[in-house]
């Protein structure tokens, strides 16, 4: 299937009833769905503490007091807007197949059902050498559009993702520290990549959890490098290190595919254990049906 | 069951059987470029162009060779040797019938025959070339060559066959010289009771008998025969003579001419000897001795299955050309790992 465009309607329509619900607080500007970690006098109700003197007697509740003859102060939860940042991988790696178009759709499906429910949503790519910056002469060229809202935004948005292009070998853990140097407040970080320095890129993740940000990893990979499926020998260049192997598929087929498979099931594990939403889409998998499977799972865990 | 092949020089194309070999020989110098995303799965062990120098999908090497050698059987002209067609082919008999005189073939002779022709020449030995010739454009199982003759001697003898091909048969069959009736008139000097006669007989000469019919008796006198004794054996001689030709004396066609007198040599048989070759002359009109069947077997040969005979194409290359049809299919399929789509 060849996408011309960044996401297909259908792709969009087919997810329009679904909410993107932050399953940890986050801090925002505006009231929405969210839940927010701080404690103040909102709109939802939270829980009851002693009266101190000083708070507030309209938040005193007197029908409690009236049945306990004690005071009780309401406190509230404070609800706010989420404000999503997109890391998207621009590395050669996934100039392959149809990879980076699964990338650049599921980015602005994403995004698209963010700004919907009025959250904001923005993107950091980092493209260039990796690990390089201004101080080494190397600077890399950084895509980054603030986290807005609105359907004017949303425009942009797409039209970002629409101009990003692969190339260089800055990874995604490149984009993730930019990331983490660029948020000030607390929020949704997607990273979305094929996630093969997943060392590095778990480094990074760790650290914008520390940060207090939710953080969601969606791997995407074409069904053509889950397998080495080809017809005589191939002699296969690495995108980004440039490194050349001559192979035989019908005999390196197998242990590829299951080094593959193992490799994925360790960074399921890896992304499980720090409490990382992860999700993998694939071309070979219709995009609907994985984001819908992923997002259901969100909404209920949150 | 057997094959023959009427073009086996198509054979010669079975070296393209290396040619699956060769394109897998040849690919591995030829790998495709790839740009992969990493390389950090693709094992190591795998990577030595040296693997593949060994044939990975033996099944899909050995239908592409039965292809091939499917293909080149077609090409030269299978024909499968059932025993129905063996008995068919045995059966198939072209005969030339060689005739060294004016007497018709016999019916039979040409009609048991798939394809037949007659052959009558001056000389026997040139229609005999003639036939083996004929016989050599032929594409029978067997062939023949059939002599039709009276077979008198010295009428054929082996040098007329040297030029015949060993796998050709030769049947020499008698014939009675042709249809006609002859007839020769002989006379012989016969003692009977009313005396010396001259008996003039005519023989007729038939296909299958001999006939003697007396003519006419005329009588002899005086006794042209004369024989010289002593005057004491004179009275012997003389009762020997009427012995020998109370046996009958054998003339000459045109008849005793002239008296002949003869020494008597003391017993009847020297004296009818004597009288014999007085009288021996060469019979005019008389046939020469026939050749006996021991002289005719030898120069006799059954037919053998001719070596260069070509049999009809019965189409079995079809059966061929079907059974490739089916193997390129199931080649497509094995490339396409087991799927049509």
């Amino acid at each position: 299937m060849s996408r011309s465009h960044v996401a297909t309607p259908s792709e969009l329509s087919s997810l329009r009833d679904l909410e993107l619900v932050a399953k940890t607080t986050v801090e925002g500007l505006r009231q929405g769905l969210h839940r927010s970690p701080f404690h103040g006098y909102s709109a939802e109700f939270s829980q009851y503490r002693h009266y101190r003197p000083g708070d507030d007697l309209k938040y005193v509740d007197w029908k409690a007091f009236g049945r306990t003859n004690r005071l009780y102060t309401r406190q509230f939860r404070e609800t706010t807007n989420l404000s999503a940042l997109f890391v998207v991988d621009v590395s050669r790696s996934m100039d392959f197949e149809r990879k980076f178009a699964l990338e650049q759709a599921v980015t602005a499906v994403l995004g698209t059902l963010v700004i919907d429910q009025g959250d904001a949503a923005g993107i950091v790519a980092v493209r260039g050498e990796h690990g390089a910056t201004a101080a080494a002469g190397k600077t890399p060229t950084v895509t980054y559009l603030p986290s807005r809202s609105g359907h004017h935004h949303l425009t942009v948005f797409l039209s970002e993702i629409a101009r990003l292009r692969p190339g260089g070998t800055a990874s995604i853990a490149d984009g993730l520290a930019r990331a983490g140097r660029l948020l000030k407040r607390r929020g949704l970080v997607v990273a979305v990549s094929d996630f093969y320095d997943d060392a590095e890129a778990l480094v990074q993740m760790r650290r914008l959890a520390r940060m207090g940000h939710d953080v969601v990893v969606v791997q995407t990979l074409a069904a053509e490098e889950l397998t080495l499926a080809a017809e005589g020998a191939v002699e296969l260049v690495d995108a980004e290190t440039g490194r050349t192997l001559v192979v035989q598929p019908v005999t390196a087929g197998a242990a590829y595919a299951a080094r593959v498979r193992a490799w994925l099931d360790s960074f399921a594990s890896s992304v499980g254990r720090e409490g990382f939403d992860y999700v993998l889409v694939t071309t070979a998998e219709p995009l609907e049906r994985a984001l819908r499977r992923f997002l259901v799972s969100r909404r209920g865990a949150a | 069951m057997g094959v023959t092949f009427l073009d086996p020089w198509a054979w010669l194309l079975a070296a393209a059987v290396a040619l699956p070999v060769f394109i897998h020989l040849l690919a591995r110098h030829r790998s495709r470029r790839r740009v992969f995303p990493t390389l950090r799965f693709v094992e190591a062990t795998t990577l030595s162009a040296v693997t593949r120098r060994s044939l990975q999908d033996w099944p899909l090497l050995a239908v592409r060779v039965a292809g091939v050698m499917t293909t080149v059987a077609a090409l030269a002209t299978p024909i499968f040797i059932t025993p129905s067609r063996e008995a068919a082919w045995a059966s198939r008999v072209a005969r030339a019938i060689v005739l060294d005189d004016s007497a018709a073939p016999p019916d039979d002779e040409l009609r048991s025959a798939a394809v037949g022709a007659t052959f009558a020449r001056s000389h026997t030995r040139d229609a005999v070339s003639d036939a083996a010739r004929w016989l050599a454009e032929q594409r029978p199982a067997h062939r023949e060559i059939v002599v039709l003759s009276a077979f008198k001697r010295g009428a054929v003898d082996a040098a007329d066959f040297v030029g015949v091909p060993p796998d050709v048969g030769i049947r020499l069959v008698r014939s009675s010289n042709g249809t006609a009736v002859r007839e020769r008139e002989i006379s012989r000097l016969q003692l009977r009771d009313e005396g010396v006669v001259r008996v003039l007989e005519r023989l007729t000469l038939g296909p299958e008998t001999t006939g003697i019919r007396e003519v006419r008796a005329d009588a002899v006198s005086p006794l042209p025969i004369t024989v010289n004794a002593a005057p004491a054996e004179q009275e012997a001689a003389d009762a020997a003579l009427r012995a020998v030709l109370r046996r009958g004396l054998r003339l000459p066609p045109a008849g005793l001419l002239q008296p002949i007198v003869v020494e008597w040599t003391g017993d009847v048989d020297s004296l009818a000897a004597s009288l014999e070759a007085r009288l021996a002359a060469p019979l005019d009109g008389w046939e020469p001795e026939p050749m006996s069947d021991a002289d005719l077997s030898a120069l006799s040969r059954p037919a053998t299955a001719a070596a260069g005979a070509r049999p009809d194409d019965l189409g079995d290359r079809r059966t061929l050309w079907a059974l490739v049809l089916v193997l390129l299919g199931l080649e497509t399929w094995m490339r396409r790992g087991g799927a049509w789509t």
